[in-house]
């Protein structure tokens, strides 16, 4: 895979230029705190930094099969629900729809806090780190944590420089997940205070997966998730709500 | 050598009235801020940020 194609079938709701350019930017931001783990990536052929194409014409997908699709949909036809789904389409390739009716269910805009843009970011950061969605870390009260970067600090997004008034989502870096670590851990700590300070400090708006030793599963929210939204994610899961992803 | 001179007199003029028609209708590319997107794939263009853009320290 080289990169992801970005592109809306919303008319509400087109890709712009500036979503595109502060997305590039964000992912850019993601692949330096997390260079030496990507460079290991099979599914991104060892590649420091993968492209992003997007198209501001409502309707398009890209057909090229070396890249993701990203996708704005109406709605998600089978989970109506959900912000966004991750599946594989035929050609093997990763294919992410977000739901536009589901990002104004929960407040969201197109650019603004928790909104489109930072959706689709979500997207995008999350499958960067983890495409396959099988990496798991352990926690350190004993059981373990899907490897997401993202839903850990949600409600921290932030603008990238130049790139005034479009918001994309923070994200945790590698030491995040080192029991013990403190300072720096989250890539909007390059340009402000950093959302968080210690390894799996949640955010107030972050969650995360628990699977306890004996396997059970259950999330654990920050007190300021909103109830909608906690809803979600107790319904399908974090990986569900923002990924979707078989475990093999 | 009329024709060579005629040549040259018509170049150096074709090329200030490049430039004065540049300055005042440059040219439409896609650039916002500190990036620029160019064409390809139909509809889809690629974003390019410059190599000079800061993607920060990696936390290091």
């Amino acid at each position: 895979m080289r990169g992801y194609a970005i592109s809306s079938a919303v008319a509400e709701a087109p890709i712009t230029e500036a979503m595109a350019v502060a997305l590039t930017k964000n992912l850019r931001r993601l692949e330096a705190w997390w260079d030496v783990e990507l460079y290991a990536s099979t599914v991104w052929e060892h590649q420091a930094h993968v492209d992003v194409k997007w198209s501001p014409t409502v309707g398009d997908m890209l057909q090229d099969p070396g890249y993701a699709v990203v996708h704005v949909v109406d709605s998600l036809p089978d989970a109506p629900q959900d912000i966004a789904y991750h599946t594989v389409d035929e050609q093997g390739r990763p294919v992410c729809l977000i739901s536009w009716a589901a990002v104004l269910a929960e407040g969201g805009t197109l650019t603004g806090p928790d909104g489109l843009t930072s959706a689709i970011g979500h997207e995008i950061l999350e499958s960067r780190v983890d495409p396959t969605c099988l990496s798991y870390v352990p926690l350190p009260q004993g059981g373990s944590t899907p490897l997401e970067v993202c839903d850990w600090v949600q409600g921290s997004d932030y603008c990238e420089p130049g790139s005034p008034d479009v918001y994309v989502p923070n994200a945790v870096g590698p030491m995040f997940f080192v029991n013990g670590k403190f300072g720096r851990l989250d890539i909007a700590s390059d340009l402000s205070a950093g959302a968080v300070t210690q390894a799996f400090q949640e955010t107030p708006g972050g969650y995360h997966e628990v699977e306890a030793p004996d396997g059970t599963v259950s999330n654990v929210f920050g007190e300021r998730v909103p109830e909608v939204k906690r809803l979600r994610i107790d319904r399908v899961g974090p990986r569900g709500g923002l990924r979707r992803c078989a475990r093999l | 050598m009329k024709a060579a001179i005629l040549g040259g007199v018509l170049g150096a003029m074709a090329s200030l009235f490049a430039c004065s028609y540049l300055d005042s209708h440059p040219p439409q590319v896609c650039i916002t801020a500190d990036a620029q997107t160019d064409a390809g794939d139909g509809g889809f263009r690629s974003v390019t940020l410059p190599a000079g853009w800061d993607a920060g320290s990696g936390g290091r």
